[in-house]
């Protein structure tokens, strides 16, 4: 509780700054003019709308980003040809920053989902893939040679071996590509594409709703937190005991 | 080797007269190193008929448990050749089943006792509905019946070596290829895992090659005990020991021919200097 003494005081403070009158500027909202503007966001629907297709841009651009990487991690991890093969592939595309794909995506896609979706999954590639190949590599040595014992094919050694022992470095890098997949869709909406939160965020500033704005900022804020809690949740949940003492 | 060494080499009457079943011929592997190359074993040959219990013994980096990775088709030999059955070893058999040291990375840890069996056995080509029974057979035979629903880490280290031992076992192999496989265990849960396995080699018939540090272990087991020296690790020694079956923790260890093995072997071992 004592924790919210600091955030309250400046909220407050801010408030009585805003009442006063004491600065004067168009993009400066009191914090009640904000709980206002964004509860009319919720009530007339416009702020679920935007919220669902941000969600759905960054939710399909996980699930495809990280498929491929763990895919592809998996494979460079357990093939020691594919795994060097690709190294300079992986270190000249991973710092490619995923925004600057927009006038590709753009040209490709046109305004819409593909464009958001694509970015969003590439920039989930990196993380999902370097985590997965890491982890594949340090999958005991004697449980890859129990497996080739067993004359198991790739299939069996895959399904039944390498992905339940990496299972939790596999949750840790989903929750890592969510927070980014958050990001990255909203600023391919502030910076691009007509859509979702980003878009709504970018359409109050310019048409001087700084209220409105802030309201969608702080609503941004929450539902990274959410994500980041709910996964954090689930990840205790899960595989809390699922960490062995060797 | 010396003429009275040479004489030890009898064969016990357990196993004479049956077939090579391995047979090891000049096998050495080298691996490059900073200078040249760093020879691991050299020069090693060695014929294990089938049903024999063969131990290896030697001091720690002589190149014992690279030997065994090399039987068991994990590594390839750098020189020389090995043959299982008459074809040459190229890669892991099901027909060879390995026993690791570190029960605790060769374990699945998310299956269950069962669950590991299954793995071995899913593998395998028995019919699933098999499974069931062969699963409690094995349990009984290594004594986890109760401890069929646990995981790996609710097992004491005993235990989880004989789940490793059973996970072998499903695979019905000729051949037992066991890595310092009670070098970890208290001398207690080590005595009695030593005399299950005799058992169990005499039950199945099994071969059985096993490694060790420790010479008691190895006379007590062995039907042969092979004696490794190192840098590069090569055979030393080979003792036929003929004590009567089953042995005993007491008896077999009093024995007067028991304790010249032992005194026979020390001999082949580093020792501080």
């Amino acid at each position: 509780m004592r924790a919210l003494i600091l955030p309250l005081s400046v909220i407050a403070l801010w408030e009585a700054v805003g009442r006063t009158q004491l600065v004067q500027s168009d993009m400066m909202s009191k914090p009640s003019d904000i709980g206002l503007a964004g509860l009319a966001a919720l009530t007339d629907g416009s702020m679920l709308f935007a919220t669902s297709q941000t969600i759905t841009t960054a939710l399909a651009g996980l699930l495809m980003g990280s498929a491929i990487g763990i895919s592809l991690g998996a494979w460079f991890g357990l093939s020691d040809l594919a795994g060097r093969l690709s190294l300079i592939s992986v270190e000249v595309f991973r710092p490619v920053p995923s925004v600057a794909l927009i006038p590709i995506a753009m040209l490709v896609f046109g305004f819409g989902y593909g464009m958001g979706i694509s970015i969003v999954a590439f920039a989930c590639v990196w993380p999902t893939l370097i985590v997965t190949q890491a982890a594949v590599r340090e999958v005991p040595r004697e449980l890859m040679e129990v497996a080739r014992g067993l004359e198991l094919g790739w299939a069996s050694r895959l399904f039944k071996i390498v992905l339940p022992d990496i299972v939790p470095n596999l949750f840790t890098a989903l929750r890592l590509a969510a927070g980014i997949s958050l990001i990255v869709a909203v600023t391919v909406e502030i910076t691009a594409n007509p859509l979702g939160l980003g878009y709504a965020l970018v359409v109050a500033q310019e048409t001087l709703h700084p209220a409105t704005m802030f309201a969608f900022l702080i609503w941004i804020g929450l539902i990274g937190w959410l994500l980041n809690a709910g996964l954090l949740q689930a990840q205790s949940r899960l595989f809390g005991r699922w960490s062995f003492a060797a | 080797m010396n003429a009275a060494q040479r004489s030890e080499l009898r064969r016990p009457d357990t196993v004479a007269g049956r077939s090579v079943l391995l047979s090891i011929d000049k096998v050495g592997l080298s691996v490059p190193a900073a200078k040249g190359k760093l020879t691991i074993v050299e020069d090693i040959s060695l014929d294990v008929r089938e049903g024999e219990f063969v131990s290896i013994i030697g001091g720690s980096g002589c190149g014992k448990t690279t030997l065994l990775r090399l039987i068991g088709g994990l590594n390839r030999p750098t020189s020389g050749k090995i043959t299982f059955e008459g074809a040459e070893v190229d890669r892991p058999s099901r027909k060879r089943a390995v026993v690791f040291q570190d029960y605790t990375k060769a374990l699945l840890p998310w299956r269950t006792v069962v669950g590991n069996i299954k793995l071995a056995l899913d593998s395998g080509g028995a019919p699933p509905d098999t499974h069931a029974a062969t699963i409690d057979r094995l349990l009984h035979q290594v004594g986890l019946s109760d401890a069929a629903d646990r995981f790996p880490r609710q097992l004491s280290g005993g235990m989880q070596q004989r789940l490793q031992i059973a996970r072998c076992l499903a695979l019905e192999p000729k051949m037992l290829l066991m890595d310092e496989p009670f070098g970890a265990l208290d001398a207690i849960t080590r005595q009695n895992l030593q005399d299950e396995v005799a058992k169990l080699a005499k039950e199945t018939g099994m071969t059985v090659l096993f490694i060790t540090h420790d010479i008691e272990e190895a006379i007590y087991l062995g039907d042969r005990v092979v004696a490794m020296e190192s840098r590069p690790g090569r055979i030393s020694a080979v003792l036929d020991i003929n004590l009567p079956r089953p042995r005993d923790q007491l008896t077999t260890r009093e024995d007067e021919r028991f304790l010249r093995y032992r005194h026979e072997l020390f001999k082949y071992l580093p020792r501080a200097h």
